[in-house]
C-alpha cells in the first residue's frame, strides 16, 4: 500500500474516536469514585526537579530488541522514566524502576495485563499477547508469567504513580490501587472541546481532569505527559518503533486479523514499507501504525522541547525528531 | 464491447458521462470501509497547539485534586 493521504488518516482518526469515546466516557463514570488526584497536580513536583531530561520506554520490539535497561541504570539516569503500560514489565523485571506509567487504552481486557491480571484464570481465551512483539515474555508460559508480573508491580507499585486516563477498565484503577500506586487523572482530548456535544468537555465537566492530548496511543501519550506536565525540556523516546522490524512474519502484527478479514490472502500487500536512513533498513507498519507516526511527528514539530529517538529501530523520524543512540542521549544528559 | 458498437450519425452535443466528486469510487469506498475497521487505541485531536485543555477560562479550578 502507498502511503497514507490526510484523507485516509481522517478516516483512521474518525473511526478511532467512534471506538473509543463511548466506552471511554461510559468508564470514566465508572472510575469516578476513585478519582481523587489530576495531573496537575504533578506539575509542582516537576518545577522542584533537577533534571530536565525524560526518558519515555513504550512497548514497540525495540525495546526487547536493543534491551536499554542495562545502559539507562549504568549511565545513573537522574530525569524521570515514563512507561507506556506495556513497556512496564520490560522495565520491572529488568531492575529500572519507572517513576510513572502511564495508561490510556478502555479496552475491556486486555490493559490489566500489563500490570499483572488477578483474573487471568477466568479471562477468556486471547492470543493477542501470544502473536505479538509487544511483550515477548508473555508469549510463553502466559500464566507463570502474569504471576511474576503481580509479583514485581505488586513489590514496586508504591514507588510508581499511575497517570491514568479515565477512559481506562476500572479493573485497571483497582489493580493499581491494589499494587499501591497513586492515582494522577486525566481525560484524552477525545474531540473539540467547542463542538456541540464534545465527549472532551462532558467528561471533563464530570471528572474535573484535565484533558490531555493523546496521539492515538499510550506511548505518545506518555511522551505529552513528559513534555506537557513534567515540562521536560527534551525526551528521549524508547522502543517507539511504530512499525515491525523487516522479517517479522505479518501473523505477528497488531493489526493481523483485522487486516486478512479485510484484504485475504492480499493482506501483505496492505502494509506500508518505510526505509529509514538512519538505519538503512526498510520497516513496514499497517495504517493504524502510520496514523500513529503521523500523529506523533506533528505533534513533536509543534512542541517546544526536543524529541530524541533513542528507539534504534522503527520509523519515527523527520523534522522535530533527532534520531540518534541511546549511547549519546545518556552521555549529554545523564 | 465498445469498438462494435459504432453509430452513423453524429449527436448534436458532445456527452460527458456524469462523473459526480462527491461519489467514491467502489474501490475508494472498499478502501474507506477498510480504513475504519483499523482504529487506533483512544481518539486523538490537537487543537491549537493545545497539549492539556483545562476548561475554559472561567470553569478553571485547582484541579490538582478532583
Amino acid at each position: 500500500m502507498k502511503r497514507l493521504t490526510k484523507a485516509q488518516l481522517n478516516i483512521i482518526a474518525r473511526q478511532t474516536l467512534a471506538k473509543t469515546a463511548e466506552v471511554g466516557w461510559e468508564n470514566a463514570q465508572k472510575n469516578l469514585p476513585y478519582i481523587k488526584k489530576t495531573i496537575l497536580g504533578l506539575r509542582s513536583e516537576a518545577s522542584k526537579r533537577v533534571a530536565d531530561s525524560a526518558i519515555i520506554a513504550s512497548a514497540g520490539p525495540s525495546l526487547h530488541r536493543r534491551h536499554p535497561a542495562p545502559a539507562i541504570l549504568a549511565a545513573k539516569f537522574k530525569g524521570p522514566v515514563v512507561a507506556a503500560d506495556g513497556a512496564l514489565g520490560y522495565c520491572l523485571r529488568n531492575g529500572l524502576i519507572p517513576d510513572y506509567v502511564v495508561t490510556v487504552d478502555p479496552h475491556p481486557a486486555r490493559i490489566i495485563r500489563w500490570f499483572g491480571d488477578p483474573a487471568l484464570a477466568h479471562r477468556e481465551a486471547d492470543d493477542y499477547f501470544q502473536r505479538q512483539d509487544l511483550d515477548p515474555a508473555l508469549h510463553k508460559e502466559g500464566e507463570a508469567r502474569n504471576q511474576e508480573l503481580l509479583d514485581l508491580v505488586n513489590k514496586h507499585g508504591r514507588g510508581i504513580k499511575a497517570i491514568i486516563s479515565t477512559s481506562v477498565n476500572p479493573e485497571v484503577a483497582l489493580r493499581c490501587l491494589e499494587a499501591g500506586m497513586e492515582l494522577y487523572w486525566w481525560n484524552p482530548l477525545y474531540d473539540d472541546y467547542d463542538a456541540a456535544n464534545s465527549y472532551s468537555r462532558r467528561v471533563y465537566q464530570l471528572t474535573k481532569a484535565p484533558c490531555m492530548v493523546t496521539g492515538g496511543n499510550c506511548g505518545t501519550s506518555a511522551w505529552v505527559f513528559a513534555h506537557a506536565v513534567l515540562h521536560s525540556k527534551r525526551t528521549a523516546l524508547l522502543g517507539m518503533d511504530l512499525s515491525y522490524p523487516p522479517n517479522t512474519s505479518i501473523q505477528n502484527t497488531q493489526y493481523y486479523k483485522e487486516m486478512v478479514e479485510l484484504f485475504g490472502d492480499r493482506a501483505e500487500e496492505a502494509f506500508i514499507r518505510v526505509y529509514n536512513p538512519y538505519l538503512k533498513e526498510t520497516w513496514y507498519t499497517d495504517p493504524t501504525y502510520y496514523w500513529y507516526r503521523q500523529s506523533l511527528l506533528d505533534l513533536a514539530r509543534q512542541a517546544d522541547c526536543e524529541t530524541y529517538n533513542c528507539t534504534e529501530g522503527g520509523i519515527v523520524f523527520g523534522k522535530g525528531i533527532k534520531f540518534t543512540i541511546l549511547k549519546d542521549f545518556l552521555e549529554r544528559f545523564s | 464491447m465498445a469498438q462494435y458498437l459504432k453509430g452513423n450519425y453524429r449527436l448534436p452535443k458532445k456527452v460527458k458521462p456524469k462523473v459526480s466528486k462527491e461519489k467514491p469510487t467502489v474501490e475508494q469506498k472498499f478502501e474507506q470501509e477498510s480504513l475504519a475497521k483499523l482504529g487506533g487505541s483512544i481518539a486523538f485531536i490537537m487543537k491549537s497547539k493545545t497539549f492539556l485543555w483545562e476548561g475554559d477560562e472561567g470553569e478553571k479550578t485547582d484541579q490538582s485534586s478532583a
